[in-house]
């Protein structure tokens, strides 16, 4: 991004301005607010998940009296299925990446470089489907996925997380196609590469880091779908890591082991975290870059 | 050319097998579509057709019904991978047989296809049928067009006379309008104090994000099982280290607003990134003369920013409005079991009225259909109205 650039610039040894950092004073104290809170609380949710129940209900989770609990997890893991929803979750996110971008980048590089018939319907229509609401639509589908009921549900609910991502990676790989210099394919075509052995040598590489980061909005996306799931992949054996959170929390009520819900909420939350902790700069470039939806 | 082959008999196979054990019918049509495609892309050396061939075969696992033949489609869908990196080395070792016109037009229509099956059958087809279903009424959501029973407007008269619904309605109004001030100013303030040359800026920026990108469903059970304890959630401890009495955040007055301050914290930070790009498109001179002129930062703020943030505004205030309209999460969260009225939102009507959890009432597909609609047609005209309201006449500068 240019504005990165231009930051960087003038950023060869300055000195502190304090009387500068001083007028933003107020600046600093209303951010710094925001972020106590978010750390105090996501660091009291950690510690809660290493502490019993009863230290839990008196408030003491920092002290670790009675050590760390480990088990926590071990239960959160095995008794409690967040294992079998972690693992549906992996299933669901990684399949879905890999065959959204198989049908989104072949048709983004089409609509971008070659003028067809319909190229501008289906360009329009797929911007317009990025903002269908999910409400809209999932009435219809649960109505014609019922009479497939014999086949395998969480290949169901694979296909329909797919199908729900490709018009968002289409339109994100749009621009990036475009950009790409006319001469790469001449030289393929001279060279004698078919049309389709250009794109997928040629133009499919060169467009790798939009890929990445479309691929992780995508599994961000799948990771924490919730209202899809909700209907289409509710049941303990396939559940994804959201709805399965929302079993446990309602069968807390009868097990009363808070130690292990926050085991499973960490969990949940863990790989999502780290994938940010490593990716943000990526992640937020990629939000403010392509087109938009969560 | 063993790979062509066996690319084309096992979809065959998987047919025949289907048709044995549970007979023709229209779950057979991909794996025929397979078969066809597998010959083309075989006959014609094209990869495009190929990976055509790949997807059918993925179709075609997901329709297939008995395991066997579900097993045998798996292995055609992996035999069509090959078959087309085999495609693809045959005419490079042949590059006479390539017509480039034909091969164009081919490769065209190979890479389209997937995307426009997904368009027609995701969305096209779907909300075409949600639009009909919203006039019907019906037995159950699987019931054929056939036996559904013309009522014409009969279904929004049901949802609109449903104290329910009109409940849901004004709480995802207040939704909009406090949730929507609060979350767009907090947004707006964040951004200019981060564009303000403040120091570790990437690293506020990307802290207030963050809960953007983890599960809201652990958010959510962060907040309710934490802060709004009663016991030893946070905002009671604190109530209690003032001496205060301790709260239930939880209680049926309260739960609306908890919900909606937990919500807003998630939201922000998006909203917070677009305002910031759009602030820093505004050109730096402008501060520059300004600061010159001896205008202070908040007057700058008042006078430079707002009025040249119009565009990025509106891309905002949609954004919310499809983010409201579609606000389910947070309310399944805070009422997990049974719906309760406090928090109840148009798209939980919807849900319960579809999938009624409980025995004693009546799934109304057409009804919630109708939900549906109304809902689309809010988001569409808060579009159209800001799109007259609000001209974008951004910086040319």
């Amino acid at each position: 991004m240019a504005f990165e650039k231009k930051e960087k610039l003038p950023r060869v040894h300055q000195r502190i301005n304090w009387k500068k950092e001083a007028t933003m004073l107020p600046g600093y104290i209303i951010i710094l607010v925001w972020l106590v809170f978010t750390a105090a609380f996501l660091l009291w949710i950690l510690a809660a998940s290493f502490s019993t129940t009863p230290e839990i209900m008196q408030g003491n989770v920092f002290k670790f009296e009675t050590g760390v609990h480990l088990e926590n997890y071990a239960t959160a893991w095995q008794q409690q299925n967040v294992a079998r929803y972690f693992g549906n979750s992996l299933l669901y996110s990684i399949v879905g990446c890999v065959f959204t971008i198989l049908i989104s980048a072949p048709a983004s590089y089409v609509l971008s470089r070659y003028k067809f018939i319909c190229n501008k319907i289906v360009k329009s229509s797929l911007i317009i489907a990025m903002s269908v609401p999910a409400v809209m639509i999932v009435l219809p589908i649960y109505a014609f996925t019922a009479s497939w009921r014999n086949a395998p549900d969480r290949l169901i609910f694979t296909v329909l997380m797919i199908f729900f991502r490709v018009p968002y990676t289409t339109v994100y790989l749009l621009n990036f196609f475009q950009t790409l210099s006319r001469s790469y394919e001449e030289a393929a075509a001279i060279d004698g590469c078919s049309p389709a052995g250009t794109f997928w040598r040629i133009m499919f590489p060169l467009v790798q880091p939009a890929l990445v980061t479309v691929t992780i909005f995508n599994f961000l996306g799948i990771w924490n779908e919730f209202f899809m799931a909700l209907i289409f992949a509710s049941s303990q054996e396939i559940a994804p890591v959201g709805v399965g959170l929302l079993q446990i929390v309602n069968s807390m009520k009868y097990t009363g082991q808070y130690g292990a819900l926050f085991a499973a909420v960490i969990i949940v939350f863990l790989p999502t975290f780290l994938l940010y902790i490593f990716l943000s700069e990526k992640i937020i470039a990629g939000v403010t870059g392509g087109g938009v939806k969560g | 050319m063993i790979i062509g082959i066996v690319s084309i008999i096992l979809p065959v196979l998987a047919l025949i097998l289907q048709c044995v054990f549970a007979g023709f019918s229209i779950l057979c049509i991909p794996s025929i579509a397979t078969a066809i495609f597998a010959a083309l892309a075989f006959w014609k050396k094209g990869p495009t057709l190929a990976l055509v061939t790949v997807l059918l075969a993925f179709a075609q696992v997901c329709t297939l019904n008995i395991q066997l033949t579900a097993i045998i489609g798996l292995v055609s869908a992996v035999v069509s991978v090959f078959l087309m990196v085999d495609c693809d080395k045959f005419r490079e070792a042949h590059p006479e047989l390539a017509d480039p016109k034909a091969a164009t037009k081919q490769m065209i229509i190979g890479f389209m296809l997937p995307c426009v099956i997904t368009l027609l059958v995701m969305y096209a087809y779907p909300v075409i049928r949600t639009f009909l279903m919203s006039f019907f009424d019906m037995q159950n959501i699987t019931a054929p067009i056939a036996e559904w029973s013309f009522v014409g407007l009969g279904k929004y008269q049901k949802i609109f006379t449903s104290p329910a619904f009109i409940r849901s309605l004004q709480n995802m109004i207040t939704i909009w309008i406090f949730g929507g001030i609060i979350t767009l100013a907090l947004a707006l303030l964040f951004a200019i104090i981060l564009t303000s040359g403040i120091r570790f800026k990437k690293f506020f920026r990307a802290a207030i994000y963050m809960p953007n990108v983890i599960s809201a469903v652990a958010l959510a059970t962060m907040w309710i099982q934490y802060i709004f304890n009663q016991q030893y959630g946070m905002l009671n401890s604190i109530i209690k280290f003032f001496n205060g009495t301790p709260l239930n955040w939880l209680a049926t007055d309260m739960k609306f607003w908890a919900m909606l301050g937990s919500f807003i914290f998630g939201a922000v930070g998006y909203y917070m990134l677009i305002f910031i790009s759009g602030i820093e498109k505004i050109p730096a001179d402008l501060y520059e003369a300004a600061t010159i002129d001896g205008a202070s930062k908040v007057q700058q703020a008042f006078k430079i920013t707002f009025p040249l943030l119009k565009g990025v505004t509106k891309t905002n205030l949609t954004f919310w409005t499809i983010n409201t309209a579609t606000f389910y999460l947070w309310s399944k969260m805070f009422s997990p079991v049974d719906t309760e009225a406090s928090v109840i939102v148009p798209v939980m009507y919807l849900y319960d009225t579809a999938f009624p959890s409980k025995g004693n009432t009546q799934a109304d597909a057409g009804a919630a259909a109708a939900v549906g609609i109304v809902l689309a047609v809010i988001i569409l005209a808060v579009y159209l109205i800001m799109n007259k309201v609000i001209k974008d006449d951004d910086i040319e500068l």
